[in-house]
């Protein structure tokens, strides 16, 4: 985890570095960078179904033509659910009572390719990004937990726009995603095979 | 303009620091007991009819003696877990050579020492633990517990030799209850419903039909 947070910080340096103050709409003409805020619902999730804005999202790109944009993502979240007292069976013949606090914390990267319908101060546009996904499932219970850490393919078309309200490159950005990943969760006695979610982000676009 | 670009990278700063990873709300967890069972499914518990419980609770600390605790709250103890076996249909008989099966119970006090005994049946190799004539004692399933100081451990040993390893008894039912000390001294009514909580949520105990 702490890799990821000096890439991430390193990542958001250079975006802060390269950022030239005063200049015209986008950092450059063909490129792009968002930082966002997310807010995330598990869909059908037996492991961890609560809704949570504890999540941000990282992409930019370079538009290859007027209207299309190949580049990169990276976003992390984390979904929590409580489940009260209950007795739960850990094999044939084991089981264990207890209350117990789950968390799900998602952490997808990979490419993307974006069109934007047009190129102007407001640009609606639609991406489309897939990768993997890095996931761990934690179950918490008494003054114990158990963990799963587990690998998968993701998907996750997503719709939004960006606005620059002004010349010096600042805009903001929002957008409504579907994500879908193919990790498998197998803890305790939950299983999950399939994460699906939506959800939504606010942020910054450059 | 400058006004609003220092805002920016502040802003950007600010994002940056925040961690990946929420960390969860335990405060929700009741910090009540926790209770694990498990049992022999080849035992036959509708053909049991008397048991036995040892008289007192063997204490695992950190001495190298063995420690009993006998006082009104390990009566109490004993005395629950005889409750539940009476309301499941069984009959207690004063002696353990008269019983079909023996309970022993076990007060974890000390994390370390009986970690030390190993994982498995670890009281073959505790001193002091009740005998049955120079018999051993085996699991027919697997361990799968994560032991802590303020345990309670149940074992019931069925007092017919094993047909699998024919010089040993079966451990034919086990209950772990952890969760049971206020700061250093021990809850006895989170004890008594933990011990509750064992048998309920072991509906195959009982030899009522």
């Amino acid at each position: 985890m702490k890799s990821i947070k000096i890439f991430l910080c390193a990542t958001l340096v250079a975006v802060a570095l390269s950022y030239p103050i005063g200049s015209k709409a986008q950092v450059s003409l063909n490129s792009y960078y968002n930082i966002d805020w997310q807010f995330n619902i598990p869909l059908d999730n037996s492991f961890s179904d609560g809704a949570s804005g504890w999540g941000m999202n990282y992409e930019g790109g370079y538009y290859v033509t007027p209207d299309i944009a190949v580049g990169a993502f990276l976003s992390f979240h984390t979904n929590n659910e409580y489940f009260p007292r209950r007795t739960i069976m850990l094999s044939e013949t084991l089981s264990m009572n207890s209350d117990q606090q789950h968390q799900m914390f998602t952490l997808p990267f990979g490419a993307l390719v974006k069109y934007r319908f047009q190129e102007a101060d407001f640009q609606p546009y639609a991406t489309m990004k897939l990768g993997v996904c890095y996931s761990q499932f934690s179950d918490y219970y008494y003054i114990f937990v158990s963990n799963q850490n587990r690998w998968g393919f993701f998907m996750s078309p997503e719709i939004g726009f960006n606005y620059y309200p002004w010349p010096n490159g600042i805009g903001f950005h929002a957008a409504l995603y579907y994500s879908f990943a193919t990790n498998e969760c197998n803890l305790m006695s939950y299983k999950q095979s399939i994460l699906n979610n939506i959800g939504f982000r606010l942020g910054l676009a450059f | 303009m400058k006004k609003i670009s220092i805002l920016t990278l502040i802003a950007v700063l600010l994002l940056g620091t925040v961690s990946c990873e929420k960390d969860p709300d335990t405060d929700k967890l009741d910090n009540d007991y926790l209770v694990y069972t498990n049992y022999d499914k080849n035992a036959d518990f509708a053909s049991i009819s008397t048991f036995h419980i040892i008289d007192s609770i063997l204490v695992i600390d950190e001495k190298e003696k063995p420690t009993y605790w006998n006082n009104q709250n390990s009566e109490k103890i004993i005395e629950a877990f005889a409750a539940n076996l009476v309301e499941r249909g069984y009959t207690a008989v004063p002696a353990k050579e008269e019983a079909d099966m023996v309970l022993q119970l076990s007060y974890l006090s000390n994390r370390y020492y009986f970690s030390d005994y190993g994982s498995g049946p670890w009281w073959s190799n505790y001193p002091g633990y009740w005998n049955w004539g120079g018999w051993g004692w085996y699991y027919p399933y697997t361990f799968f517990y994560s032991y802590s100081t303020g345990s309670i451990i149940g074992e019931v040993v069925s007092t017919t030799p094993s047909s699998a390893q024919k010089d040993k008894l079966t451990v034919i039912w086990n209950a772990y209850i952890c969760g049971l000390l206020n700061g250093n001294s021990l809850s006895l009514s989170r004890t008594l419903g933990g011990i509750n909580q064992a048998f309920d949520q072991s509906p195959y105990f009982t030899n009522k039909k």
